[in-house]
């Protein structure tokens, strides 16, 4: 797959450049954005820096929203590396909160990590289930993952809102959602006074287990080789139907778990709406990680800083739509696209002019024999 | 855009400034009360560190030339009276509405006025969080008897006004009304039009949709559509960007008006929009900044009957008769008076 080939960093300087140029290129944008509508620059990222790292909770607040942007990341990316195109992370964001909120909702008081772990593994399951639909189609019917998993979102989403709206709707309420849940069922927050909730840690954790299952163990090697080139693959006796069901079903269950997260975590309760595209912009966040745990840690961060930001620049010009803040979202994965393209049009060259010396050398200098293999 | 608004904003600023000046009371209160921290009505901005700071969550945008626009008319009210610093965040997701208050309250602002009652959640969490912030929340009856406050109009006074006037331009014997979500108040202001219809007409049929999203103006096309379809000839909104969804399926059909809300907004289609229900929370808003200037907060729920005072109920137009508008008008003016007694109801669909 050529997006593997190019998205996929090579080397630590090539894996940082990249993106933080993107970054400051794209900050670079907006700033010129600001002046057009007659904002200060400089006050507005101040508030931005304010209100995304400047105090403990502002701090906190960029964590909690890199959180689910990140563990959606991680399965997003698993299933890239597999050669696989999950668009479909919201969908099973959106599973795995309704599956876990059913567990607090059904389930009796039990002491503390009970309820969030059985509820976390619901939503694993349901996450996992959602994302193995499009995996099964794929596989044993061809059907392009694209599309099926990017339609079952809207699926998704409906199901959490009828649940919402029907089922577990709140007379009265001025907004669909349950009621808050309990303390005993709740992610607990880990530093008091700010927003940080243990679901930080099990996003480290997750990380952790992306890069162990795709880098260190057999299957990883072999969905690294599906993902490579499937036909040889299947020659070499992998089970690629089985690869493409069971990686769709893991993609889905990163996402699945980033539900839980925002549900038992940061929200407290199901609410209508309460991934806010987390799915849609992990594949950027995937992409701009280059599909690499360590790297998805650092684009979640920053997508992170940028939507609490967001709401700090309002506060420096009134009438500043938050929406500027997507716009230099978007134009950091915009831009670490275009780098990624002249870096890899730099490699063709230097690949072609690379083999043409090779030529030369071998055609020119016949007596020095292998010299060439050590001047690369 | 910016132009436009501008002259809408003078045009709002003017009719507010006549209504504030009409209550009287709120403007003039500062000054008796003889108390030097108090800014002057209209003094600049320039309180050094006392300044009050001001932020509003706004569901919408502000130039919807509704209800965010009445938003945005409070913070230029609350801006002029107090010399405060007034902010206010668009296009507020309820389900982020947490965040937001948060993010202000953090940020050391004075009062947090979340415009509407899908603000209602966020505002009673977080005020549990920061004790040293107001929080009050428009259209809703949330308090916590310290730092959470809320007001509400009795929304039906008004809403009697735009039902009446609906059944009184139909031809057909059928009109209908498109809502956003419902809660209380949004239930009190369609029920309200209801029975202002039945008032003027007994034998009218009443159809009625809340389309679940304020935003969305296709939800609220489809759902206008359908009302036409069996054959209601004049409609009501209660949608934010929702109703040009509604104005455009009027647009479409033959002979359909459209009775708008907030602001007179007819210009944007003159060929529908008949009038416009002339409500807003703005002027009300003051009345809480005032307490909060003069130390009197409370953390109280209050409802704000149609005022006597008020003007014109509806806005009159090219297509509106000038006889019926009289009528109106008569109308509004027992429902003021106490004469015509509206009776507020908050059921929603399905209870």
């Amino acid at each position: 797959m050529r997006i593997l080939r190019i998205v996929q960093a090579r080397s630590l300087a090539g894996a940082v450049l990249v993106p933080v140029a993107a970054v400051v290129l794209a900050l670079a944008s907006v700033a010129v954005l600001l002046m057009l509508i007659g904002a200060d620059p400089a006050e507005a990222f101040g508030s931005m820096f304010q209100a995304s790292l400047g105090d403990p909770h502002a701090l906190s607040t960029t964590v909690t929203k890199a959180v689910p942007r990140l563990v959606a990341a991680l399965g997003i990316a698993v299933a890239i590396r597999a050669g696989l195109w999950n668009i479909g992370a919201e969908g099973q964001i959106y599973m795995g909160g309704v599956a876990a909120t059913a567990v607090v909702l059904f389930a009796p008081e039990l002491p503390f990590p009970l309820i969030p772990l059985l509820a976390i593994a619901a939503a694993i399951i349901a996450g996992a289930a959602w994302g193995a639909i499009p995996g099964a189609l794929r596989a044993w019917r061809g059907v392009n993952e694209v599309i099926t998993s990017l339609m079952l979102v809207y699926v998704a989403v409906q199901i959490s809102r009828y649940m919402l709206e029907v089922p577990w709707a709140i007379p009265g309420a001025t907004f669909p959602s349950t009621e808050p849940f309990g303390s005993y069922a709740r992610l607990p927050i880990l530093v008091p006074a700010t927003l940080l909730n243990l679901g930080a840690v099990l996003a480290v954790i997750a990380a952790i287990a992306a890069w162990y299952l795709v880098d260190r163990t057999r299957f990883g090697l072999n969905l690294r080789a599906v993902g490579g080139n499937p036909r040889a693959s299947g020659f070499l006796g992998i089970r690629v139907k089985w690869m493409i069901f069971a990686v769709m079903a893991i993609s889905g269950a990163f996402a699945g778990l980033a539900g839980s997260i925002e549900v038992l975590g940061v929200r407290g309760r199901l609410i209508e709406g309460f991934s806010q595209a987390y799915g849609f912009e992990a594949i950027a966040v995937a992409l701009l990680g280059r599909l690499h745990p360590a790297g998805i840690v650092g684009a979640a961060l920053l997508f992170g800083a940028l939507d609490a930001g967001g709401a700090g620049l309002q506060t420096a010009a009134r009438g500043v739509s938050s929406s500027i803040v997507q716009i230099a979202a978007g134009l950091s994965v915009g831009y670490v696209l275009v780098g990624l393209g002249i870096q890899e049009k730099f490699r063709e060259r230097r690949r072609a002019s690379e083999a043409l010396a090779d030529t030369e050398r071998t055609h020119g200098v016949e007596a020095a024999g292998g010299s060439s293999e050590a001047s690369r | 855009m910016r132009p436009r608004m501008g002259h809408l904003g003078l045009l709002v600023a003017g009719a507010m400034a006549l209504s504030a000046c009409g209550n009287g009371t709120a403007t003039d209160a500062p000054a008796t009360d003889g108390s030097a921290s108090e800014a002057p009505a209209s003094a600049p901005a320039s309180a050094g560190d006392e300044q009050l700071r001001v932020a509003l969550i706004l569901p919408g945008e502000t130039t919807d030339r509704g209800f965010n626009a009445t938003g945005e008319m409070a913070a230029d009210l609350i801006e002029e009276e107090y010399g405060a610093d007034v902010t206010f965040t668009e296009s507020v997701n309820p389900a982020n509405q947490a965040d937001v208050y948060r993010q202000y309250a953090n940020q050391g602002y004075d009062l947090i006025i979340g415009w509407g009652g899908q603000f209602t959640d966020g505002a009673v969490e977080v005020a549990e969080e920061f004790a040293d912030t107001n929080f009050l929340v428009v259209s809703s009856g949330a308090s916590n008897g310290s730092n959470l406050a809320s007001y509400d109009t009795a929304i039906e006074d008004w809403q009697f006004l735009a039902g009446y006037l609906m059944a009184r331009l139909s031809e057909t014997g059928v009109v209908g009304q498109v809502s956003g979500q419902c809660f209380p108040s949004t239930a009190a202001n369609q029920n309200g039009t209801r029975d202002g219809a039945l008032y003027a007409n007994p034998d009218i049929e009443w159809l009625a949709t809340y389309t679940g999203d304020f935003e969305d103006p296709t939800a609220a096309q489809q759902a206008a559509q359908a009302m036409i379809d069996e054959d209601a000839d004049v409609l009501h909104t209660n949608l934010n960007q929702g109703v040009f969804g509604v104005v455009q399926a009027a647009q479409d059909a033959d002979g359909v008006l459209v009775v708008t809300e907030w602001l007179d907004n007819s210009d944007t289609a003159p060929d529908v929009i008949v009038s416009t229900l002339n409500k807003s929370y703005a002027r009300f808003v003051l009345n809480k900044v005032e307490e909060l200037v003069n130390g009197e907060w409370e953390g109280v729920n209050e409802r704000f009957p149609l005022p006597d005072d008020w003007g014109p109920g509806v806005f009159d137009t090219d297509l509106l008769p000038d006889d019926i508008y009289e009528e109106i008008l008569e109308v509004q003016e027992q429902v003021a008076s106490g004469e015509i007694e509206v009776e507020r109801d908050e059921t929603c669909p399905g209870q």
